[in-house]
């Protein structure tokens, strides 16, 4: 058997994970081949450095670490409050009133500039042209009144 | 107390239950941590942070999903940011590392173990090369690696952690296995032949 048909399976070899046909042939082969052997060893020996790693003690300091570090995040929480308390708060207000003034001064000039000479002029004429800016409904009526009054 | 117990107690700011959640999870916190990290002392560090956050975002828990897989997830996530770090501070640091082959790496390993037994010596370095062979993994391979491999947990769990299909996770692992099984052969060709 060559070295290459089997060498991807050499890992799960390793680790148990083949069917017992497949372990079989890797045994038949791993007693022919020095090289082979070799290597499985080595993977094994990695898998094992794995399981050496997983075994880990507690430490009894952990979790007063733990706390520590929260007191920690509450004591710079309370700071950033005290501070966004005192000196944001007022900075936000005078911005706002700031950005007040802007807005009214900048909507202020859009409103003036919308309506220029011309359109004046224009608001004339047809003023002057409109019939109805003259006779207002009560003079129509009005006149409507004499006339039939000089009738009778 | 059941992890539901836990979540609600939490909110509540029981102490008490904070400290029995830390008890009980804490070596769960540890090992992944160590998986990625490969350092015990800054494990535990990101295990504090870990833990720091779960305080912090424990009302914003929405319970979807287990409160394991919420610490895995955050655990997972605390120690790729450490990496990312570490990586920038590094490369910072020292440009020369950048050029660092591993032939120099092993030697350094050998000149800072001068007095270690030699059995000790020979564990340090394949352990060093298992850690690099590890690290060089795409990040979703080796997730599912040290999750599988570290805390023994079942392709459906790790699954969950990661939001994936359990598909998607076999053939993380086993492309995993195969890349790392790869490495370590180019090590063992270069070293022991």
């Amino acid at each position: 058997m060559k070295c290459d048909k089997l060498h991807k399976d050499l890992i799960f070899f390793a680790e148990g994970s083949l069917t017992f046909e497949r372990k079989n042939e890797i045994n038949d082969h791993l007693s022919e081949c020095d090289t082979c052997r070799k290597f499985v060893s080595e993977l094994t020996y990695s898998l094992e450095i794995i399981n050496k790693e997983k075994i880990i003690e507690t430490n009894p300091f952990l979790y007063s670490r733990i706390l520590n570090k929260i007191n920690n995040y509450e004591q710079s929480a309370n700071t950033f409050k005290v501070f966004a308390t005192k000196l944001l708060r007022p900075v936000f207000v005078i911005l706002l009133i700031l950005f007040g003034i802007f807005s009214g001064i900048k909507l202020g000039s859009s409103y003036s500039s919308k309506y220029t000479d011309k359109d004046s002029e224009i608001q004339i004429i047809t003023y002057y042209l409109n019939d109805l800016q003259h006779e207002s409904v009560e003079t129509i009526l009005l006149s409507e009144e004499l006339e039939i009054e000089n009738i009778n | 107390m059941t992890d539901r117990e836990f979540v609600l107690e939490i909110r509540k700011g029981n102490q008490q239950a904070f400290r029995m959640f830390v008890e009980k999870y804490q070596l769960t916190v540890i090992k992944t941590c160590n998986g990625f990290i490969h350092n015990l002392e800054d494990a535990e560090d990101i295990t504090q942070e870990v833990f720091l956050e779960v305080y912090k975002s424990i009302h914003n828990f929405r319970e979807e999903s287990k409160l394991s897989t919420w610490l895995y997830r955050i655990a997972v996530n605390k120690s790729l940011n450490h990496l990312r770090k570490y990586k920038l501070k590094k490369n910072l640091e020292s440009i020369e590392s950048l050029f660092m082959t591993n032939k120099n790496m092993i030697n350094e390993i050998r000149d800072n173990s001068n007095l270690l037994p030699d059995d000790e010596i020979e564990q340090s370095e394949k352990a060093k090369i298992l850690h690099q062979a590890i690290d060089s993994l795409s990040t979703n391979q080796r997730i599912s690696f040290i999750l599988n491999k570290y805390e023994d947990l079942s392709y459906k769990e790790i699954a969950e952690i990661m939001n994936t299909s359990l598909s998607a996770v076999e053939s993380l692992i086993h492309r995993a296995k195969i890349n790392l099984q790869k490495k370590l052969f180019n090590y063992y060709k270069k070293n022991y032949k």
